[in-house]
């Protein structure tokens, strides 16, 4: 067996979970340019319409990303979960194994990463590129 | 393939032995045949699974659309003739060719060699016939979601030894949060296989993990049974419960652990109520 063919733990295969975990913030990041304006409801708020349009727009939404393995997304996932289960609940950290200890230090490059190369527009909160030529929001066009 | 009949009843634990009836029609001809099988202990459910290798392909879109589809291969068939071979001790309803001489059926090896393939299979998934009990999804039928409740009941159901066992009460405790971290943690742990033309996901064998978890947080059961009597201890429960079973359990105590999706709503309303 190659040892590219060689099974790997997914929990143990750091770069490309960082890697990964910058993918998905970038996804949710495109994610937040594509809705509407929340504050440009042009009719009185309506709870139930609000969450109807949620509703197809989590239907309309590919479940996973297909640039990011499966077994990446799992862990990531699980990751994410303990993320904030750790800030909710008391949580030692001889409590968490060696892998999510070092998965949530990825994971927190990876946001840290992410957190310089982008910037919220402050017309309509959408998550931009920081290092963008134009520097209008991808929104609502407006300029950053 | 396997025939079941319902027989209100405690479904025994410790049996000496289980019969598995088979309904096989051939050539126009209905046979009624019998596996007797060994009751299944722990180590052998973990071999079963462990020889299912589950695991997940990834299938790239075509024409670069970012959709994706997976494929799961699962072993069963190696993994059933794994479990049969361990657990059969004889059969009923079969006969040999008149003109086969015993020396002949030396030759075949051991009678468990001549029984068809598909007969071992249909065996073996009678005996993982066990599922949550179906519950209509609407709230008035659940009663409200209890809050700061101590316990947690699960109901399976089950077929065994031909007779539908409808109600099987497993009762847990509550879970904390670290039970729910170490299941999540077990759902999310998987190999990755790179190199191919799409990345492969082993699953890994996660029946050892389930029974340990089982095992911390039950707390009885109902509708079981062991030497004709209920469980006389938690310790009793604990040695005889069927792995499979335990697995069954705790995958509905947890379920899957993720929001439910919403069905899309119709089209036209959405189109009314259009948010601009």
């Amino acid at each position: 067996m190659s040892a590219a063919l060689r099974p790997i733990p997914a929990p143990a295969d750091l770069a490309a979970l960082e890697s990964h975990a910058y993918t998905l913030f970038c996804h949710a990041a495109e994610e937040t340019a594509r809705e509407p304006r929340r504050a440009g409801l042009s009719r009185p708020v309506n709870p139930a319409r609000i969450e109807a349009h949620q509703r197809q727009s989590r239907a309309a939404r590919p479940p996973l990303l297909a640039s990011v393995p499966l077994a990446h997304q799992l862990w990531l996932s699980h990751l994410l979960w303990l993320e904030e289960v750790v800030h909710t609940v008391e949580c030692r950290a001889a409590e968490l194994t060696a892998a999510e200890l070092a998965g949530l230090q990825a994971l927190g490059r990876a946001r840290a990463r992410f957190v310089h190369e982008h910037r919220i527009c402050p017309h309509c909160d959408a998550v931009n590129p920081r290092f963008t030529r134009g520097a209008r929001c991808r929104r609502c066009h407006q300029e950053l | 393939m396997p025939e079941t009949n319902n027989k209100p009843s405690l479904l025994e634990l410790a049996p000496p032995e289980l019969a598995v009836p088979l309904k096989v029609t051939q050539a126009g001809r209905v046979y009624r045949l019998r596996h007797v099988l060994r009751p299944p202990r722990a180590g052998d459910w973990f071999a079963y699974e462990a020889a299912l290798k589950p695991e997940v392909e990834e299938l790239p879109a075509p024409d670069g659309a970012d959709d994706i589809s997976y494929r799961l291969h699962v072993q069963t068939t190696d993994a059933a003739l794994l479990l049969w071979e361990r657990l059969a001790l004889r059969v009923e309803g079969y006969e040999f060719r008149q003109e086969l001489t015993p020396s002949e059926v030396e030759g075949h090896g051991r009678w468990q060699s001549l029984i068809p393939l598909a007969h071992k299979e249909a065996a073996v998934r009678a005996l993982t016939l066990v599922a949550p009990a179906a519950f209509p999804e609407t709230a008035s039928n659940n009663g409200g979601f209890t809050l700061a409740a101590a316990e947690v009941a699960v109901e399976l159901e089950c077929v065994s030894d031909g007779a539908a066992y409808p109600r099987l009460a497993h009762v847990f405790r509550t879970p904390t949060v670290e039970a729910e971290r170490a299941y999540r943690r077990l759902l999310a742990e998987t190999l990755i296989v790179r190199g191919g033309r799409a990345p492969r996901t082993l699953l890994p064998a996660r029946l050892p993990a389930l029974v340990r978890l089982y095992d911390e947080l039950i707390v009885r059961v109902e509708g079981y049974s062991i030497h004709l009597q209920p469980p006389a201890s938690r310790a009793q429960l604990l040695e005889h419960m069927d792995a499979w079973h335990k697995r069954v359990a705790v995958q509905t105590l947890f379920g899957d652990l993720t929001p439910e999706t919403p069905p899309l709503a119709p089209a036209s309303d959405l189109a009314a109520e259009e948010i601009r």
